[in-house]
């Protein structure tokens, strides 16, 4: 008797263990070659596609974009459930297969190797319900997103994306189809092409499920008469739906199916304001070469697409750091500035990356208004700090389309408002249009004095700040970056960081600047070859300690 | 920190500095990659459950279905091996109430009916287990199966009635340290669990009631739920 109860329980939990795994089982069919006799990259690429190739100097048939022989794809989809993508950069396809289909799809003599493909989850930035109406507060929220970014500077300039074309990879897009913040684009048939990724059968209906990539849109490019949302009003536009709600498995699969998509319709930028962390990753596995999407992102790059993406909205989590792709070294990886303080916000995910390379790149407002559904909402999350920048970057490459996307990245980093400080909360501050504009304009007034004595060393800034909230009383004291004349006015604010010699940050800070000193620190508090780096109102000093 | 804390000690010593740290990271500090967490070497947590007898033939089944109950409450280790495979250790606090059926004729544990009848028996238990996960992830717990066995002591040990005498009072009677009850216990377990929420079993592989008082057993099944208590 004791044994039949025993043996029931145990087939019990048998009988539940497979509940514990999803019934999807995806894999990863990598071919060992691509056996092509001829492809025609001026058939097969966009226009766009082969003018972006020819200047970064790349190779128009290039075997990595080469399609996956037709022979192998028709023969394993033919050996499995279902096929989900298939991906020319990897010569591998995705399939929903079990044991016994990888076994089979394992003895093939063109197969190289078929890995699992693991359980993630998507992390996305938080979606508010909508507001219709805009209060003063969100008003003055509205104002500072494209101001801080120089949105009066780039309207004067006459900028405004043209002539780039933008891949936005998201969760869906709700009802873009119809919200008036993109009647601008659909009326000039700048929307180019849209795809779903996460349901063949949908094809190009890309507008359903979730507004985040709507809202995310918005901050790219929308405009509804008067307001403008976005920078990049003027850009083409490509659409990928590469996220489903309830699906676990295939987003940095359809990622890499996307990018590989934008490519091929002649995308120049990619926005991914989506991020992979903790379900899936160890936070030091994010080093710019371990997770699937971000290896598939450093790809995009060097196919010559300047991929933008959200560093994430950990920051006030365990997990603490930018997740996956915005660790990889390619991506111009977007933390998010407070609107209200005008200082890294506090859900804003660190850096460095795990190999401690500086992330994020560069920062935006991460509280924006964004075009949802039915009307304009307040939302915040890096999700929409990271298309702002998009924006930004395609009106900073419409000024010099000679740029690689590489080159581009480095200017971006070059025009932040902290250049060339930089922190592990901000990068290198928010990237400023008279970087791009005016660049002749930009002066080295010294803000701050280093007084340096045996024993210490103390920061002292140039500036009466009897009138603390006010403007400058010295007409000497000019802000040499847009920051301070760009944004909300709360700069007043002194950033310091202690390197070491390897050039990583041990530590760093943010002070609010209340008195002429600021800061006293003792030298013997310090290693040699250690660097102290202060950045205060656009003027940055280094002092070897 | 140690620059922070001299900022700090200037601002003590001189009064001249008191300007408010907004945002301070210190990175050198935070490259000891931990070894504490779900997913990580070693993991420490609490955890409650709840628990009903199940039984596999009603015909000998003398407690009432749904209102005998266990309450478990314990401190579990688990240590990584693999990402698919741990073992761990808990210690915890177990309360089984079993609560009679009244209906006639009734035989168990005698042919007294009561208004409310139960044996009350409270193990101090430990456990050990092997955790099997599935699935590739992060510092998560994530999806696992535990199989494992345990032991334990039943310190307290009670007999309980409530009955209605003729003055319509409540008469509450409780019998403590039965000596027909087992002093331990002991039997086998598994969980099911999803992040921080578990089907749990127990099979009770030890009887209830000493041999020579040749006591009818009780539900040596238990099923019920688990949450960890953990973030």
């Amino acid at each position: 008797m004791l044994k039949s109860k025993f043996l029931f329980l145990l087939s019990g939990f048998l009988f539940l263990l497979p509940l514990l795994s999803e019934a999807q089982q995806l894999c990863m069919v990598y071919f060992k070659d691509k056996q092509h006799n001829e492809f025609n990259p001026y058939s097969y690429f966009d226009a766009k596609a082969l003018e972006r190739r020819i200047h970064n100097g790349l190779p128009l048939d290039d075997p990595s974009d080469w399609p996956v022989n037709e022979a192998y794809m028709n023969e394993v989809s033919l050996m499995v459930n279902e096929v989900i993508i298939e991906s020319r950069w990897l010569n591998a396809m995705a399939v929903d297969a079990d044991d016994l289909q990888i076994n089979t799809l394992r003895q093939l003599p063109y197969v190289l190797n078929v890995e699992w493909i693991e359980p993630s989850e998507m992390n996305m930035a938080g979606y508010d319900d909508y507001d219709t109406s805009v209060n003063t507060n969100e008003a003055k929220i509205l104002e500072g997103q494209l101001k801080t970014l120089g949105v009066d500077a780039w309207q004067k300039a006459g900028i405004d994306g043209k002539g780039l074309r933008i891949a936005i990879l998201d969760v869906g897009f709700d009802h873009a189809d119809k919200v008036p913040a993109f009647d601008h684009i659909r009326n000039e048939n700048r929307l180019i092409a849209t795809h779903d990724f996460t349901n063949r059968k949908n094809g190009e209906y890309v507008y359903y499920g979730n507004g985040h990539g709507t809202q995310v849109w918005s901050c790219i490019a929308g405009k509804i008469g008067d307001i403008q949302i976005g920078l990049a009003t003027g850009a083409e536009f490509l659409l990928a739906k590469t996220e489903k709600s309830s699906e676990k498995y295939s987003e940095e699969l359809y990622w890499l199916a996307a990018a590989e998509w934008a490519d091929k319709n002649g995308a120049d930028i990619i926005n991914s304001s989506l991020g992979y962390t903790g379900k899936r990753y160890f936070n030091w596995q994010m080093d710019g070469k371990t997770s699937f999407v971000t290896r598939a992102a450093n790809i995009a790059a060097r196919k010559g697409m300047l991929v933008v993406n959200a560093a994430g909205n950990e920051g006030s989590d365990s997990w603490h750091y930018v997740g996956a792709p915005a660790d990889a070294d390619s991506v111009l990886s977007i933390g998010g500035i407070d609107p209200e303080t005008g200082y890294h916000t506090s859900f804003s995910s660190y850096g460095p990356t795990s190999d401690k390379r500086m992330k994020p790149n560069v920062s935006a407002y991460g509280h924006v208004i964004a075009a949802a559904p039915a009307g304009l909402t307040s939302t915040q999350g890096t999700s929409f700090a990271s298309p702002l920048v998009a924006g930004f970057a395609a009106c900073a490459w419409q000024t010099n389309r000679s740029l690689t996307n590489m080159q581009l990245f480095k200017e971006i980093e070059k025009s932040g408002s902290l250049y060339p400080y930089f922190d592990y909360a901000h990068g290198f501050g928010i990237p400023q249009a008279g970087h791009f504009l005016n660049k002749d304009e930009v002066s080295t007034t010294p803000t701050f004095t280093v007084v340096e004595n045996e024993d210490s060393i103390r920061i002292v800034v140039n500036k009466n700040l009897s009138d603390k909230n006010g403007a400058s009383q010295n007409p000497e004291f000019k802000a040499v970056k847009g920051v301070t004349t760009e944004s909300s006015g709360k700069q007043e604010y002194l950033y310091y960081n202690i390197m070491n010699k390897s050039g990583v940050l041990d530590s760093y800070y943010v002070l609010d600047v209340t008195q002429p000193e600021v800061v006293s620190i003792l030298r013997s508090d310090f290693h040699d070859g250690e660097t102290l780096n202060v950045h205060f109102e656009g003027y940055s000093i280094s002092v070897k300690l | 920190m140690k620059h922070i804390l001299t900022v700090s000690l200037l601002l003590i010593s001189l009064g001249a500095f008191s300007q408010e740290i907004l945002l301070q990271q210190n990175v050198k500090a935070d490259t000891v990659r931990p070894t504490r967490g779900p997913n990580l070497k070693n993991f420490t947590y609490g955890y409650i459950g709840l628990g009903f007898p199940f039984y596999t033939n009603e015909a000998v089944n003398y407690t009432k279905p749904g209102l005998s109950s266990a309450f478990n409450i314990g401190i579990r280790y688990k240590r990584r091996l693999t990402n698919y495979l741990a073992l761990g250790l808990d210690l915890g606090l177990n309360s089984t109430a079993y609560k009679i059926k009244q209906k006639e004729p009734k035989t168990f544990p005698d042919n007294t009916v009561n208004d409310k009848e139960k044996f009350q028996i409270s193990t101090l238990a430990s456990s050990a287990f092997v955790r099997i996960n599935v699935g590739r992830r992060g510092n998560y717990i994530g999806n696992y199966l535990d199989m494992g066995a345990y032991g334990g002591w039943n310190f307290q040990k009670k007999y309980k009635t409530i009955n209605t005498n003729d003055e319509e009072e409540k008469v509450k009677e409780s019998t403590t340290q039965l000596k027909y009850v087992e002093n331990f216990s002991y039997g086998l377990l598994g969980r099911i669990g999803i992040g921080r929420y578990a089907l749990t079993a127990g099979y009770r592989l030890s009887d209830i009631f000493k041999s020579s008082y040749a006591m009818p057993e009780l539900p040596r099944l238990m099923v019920g739920v688990e949450v960890g208590l953990f973030k």
